[in-house]
């Protein structure tokens, strides 16, 4: 199948991991990557400030996506929502889309609302299937105890519809399982980030952070898995600050499952941005026997 | 509390029996004041200005777990966020935040431009080390910058 990739601003400025195994892992799957021809931020960031931008940054992306004729496809818990959502005011509001139209049109842009929108949990779950996904395996993951997190984005609010349930999730779960892993449930599964917190509170937000890495820890996982650059921001790249500010050792692997479903395909870290995780992820590679 | 030009998710504060769940789900009240029940109840007993004092409305992480999990269908995060845009639609200040990100967009057309990064062994890496494409922002970029612009000044004004 034939998808446009949109980045984000998250993955696109900064977390490159995300986007190298993307790059590296679907397109052997069967997935044809198309670039944007040209994009902008979703409009997430300033939606609480001003609707109205968030809908013109949102309704823009999904208009070029309409031009291109081809479902859009998210690496972002954040940009997926930020698009369902306005699919879903565009339904609630009538004027909305003539609105919208009305600051497309000078543009050559034309938006009817009727875009797929795709995360890539939603990619490799429904279209391709765990089924399909092993029979790529050049090994299986035996023996390594995964956590998975979802992130707030990808299950919340249930009313706009989103990937998987918002209490109990199972779909990463299952593609952790299709890579020969065992999933585990810990306490914090469903806890949030701190992301969100972040850029007005960061020294709680930090100690999100360390909380939600200690409940995963004390559940004897190997790693934590996850499917958004924020979390990854936060869960990955923070683990030293949290530590400090939770006065305990929060150091736990933080992987996103394309990099993990790339080793079990049996690419190189290199192939998949290993060397960008910030978190110790040489003790899971360990684990696996794969030298950094 | 006002017109956003978008219609969001409905606030019901009147249904709010003040069970409390959202206070119990929100993690933000694991370690700031913040209490969505609170928000909710003083919202309803028309505490704005009390609840804008509070800078409540910044001590959410979006995780909609409140929203979620209202057994009403209250709306507690919805109506955190509708204090936000009442902030910006009054010229209240905001936090930083938020000009430093409308400064970028209207500037780039993203939240921000492409950083170099550390890698493991401390070599500095970017998108064109990496072997990524640059990112291709909006075609025309100073006329989305500019309907941008107003679009926020209307609500930042």
């Amino acid at each position: 199948m034939k998808v446009l990739l949109f980045l984000g601003c998250t993955v696109q400025t900064e977390q490159y991991a995300y986007e190298l195994s993307v790059r590296s892992v679907l397109p052997k799957l069967g997935v044809e990557l198309i670039d944007m021809p040209e994009s902008n931020c979703c409009g997430y960031p300033v939606k609480s400030i001003s609707p109205m931008a968030w809908a013109y940054m949102a309704g823009r992306l999904m208009a070029i996506a309409e031009r291109e004729g081809l479902p859009l496809l998210t690496l972002c818990n954040g940009c997926h929502l930020s698009l369902t959502e306005l699919k879903w005011a565009l339904t609630e509001q009538p004027d909305l889309l003539d609105k919208l139209n009305e600051l497309l049109e000078p543009e050559g842009l034309k938006l009817e609302g009727k875009t797929e929108v795709i995360h890539v949990l939603e990619l490799l779950y429904e279209r391709l299937g765990p089924e399909a996904i092993r029979e790529h395996l050049a090994r299986e993951l035996r023996g390594l105890r995964l956590a998975a997190h979802y992130g707030c984005h990808l299950l919340r609010p249930s009313t706009l519809g989103r990937p998987d349930d918002p209490e109990n999730p199972r779909k990463l779960d299952e593609l952790i399982e299709a890579l020969g892993a065992s999933p585990v449930d810990y306490p914090g599964k469903l806890d949030c980030c701190g992301s969100g917190l972040a850029p007005f509170h960061g020294r709680e937000a930090m100690k999100m952070v360390g909380w939600k890495l200690l409940e995963a820890k004390k559940a004897g996982v190997d790693a934590l898995v996850v499917m958004c650059p924020f979390c990854m921001k936060m869960l990955d790249g923070k683990q030293t600050v949290a530590s400090r500010l939770v006065g305990q050792d929060v150091g736990l692997p933080v992987v996103y499952y394309t990099q993990l479903l790339g080793l079990a395909m049996g690419m190189s870290p290199g192939e998949l941005g290993l060397e960008l995780n910030l978190s110790p992820v040489e003790r899971l590679l360990a684990k696996m026997g794969v030298k950094m | 509390m006002g017109e956003t030009g978008v219609k969001m998710a409905e606030v019901k504060a009147s249904y709010c029996v003040q069970c409390g769940k959202c206070s119990g789900s929100c993690p933000a009240a694991k370690f700031l004041e913040m209490r969505p029940r609170k928000v909710v109840l003083m919202y309803h007993l028309g505490m704005v200005d009390e609840l804008i004092k509070s800078g409540w409305m910044w001590m959410c992480a979006d995780c909609l777990a409140c929203e979620e999990r209202c057994p009403y269908e209250v709306g507690p995060h919805s109506l955190i966020m509708e204090l936000r845009a009442y902030c910006a639609r009054k010229g209240l200040k905001l936090p930083a935040y938020y000009r430093q990100v409308a400064s970028n967009i209207t500037k780039t057309g993203f939240v921000q431009e492409p950083v170099s990064i550390r890698t493991r062994a401390r070599r500095r890496v970017d998108r064109s080390s990496l072997g990524l494409p640059e990112p291709k922002g909006p075609s025309r970029l100073e006329d989305f910058a500019e309907k941008v612009r107003k679009l926020l000044e209307v609500s930042m004004s």
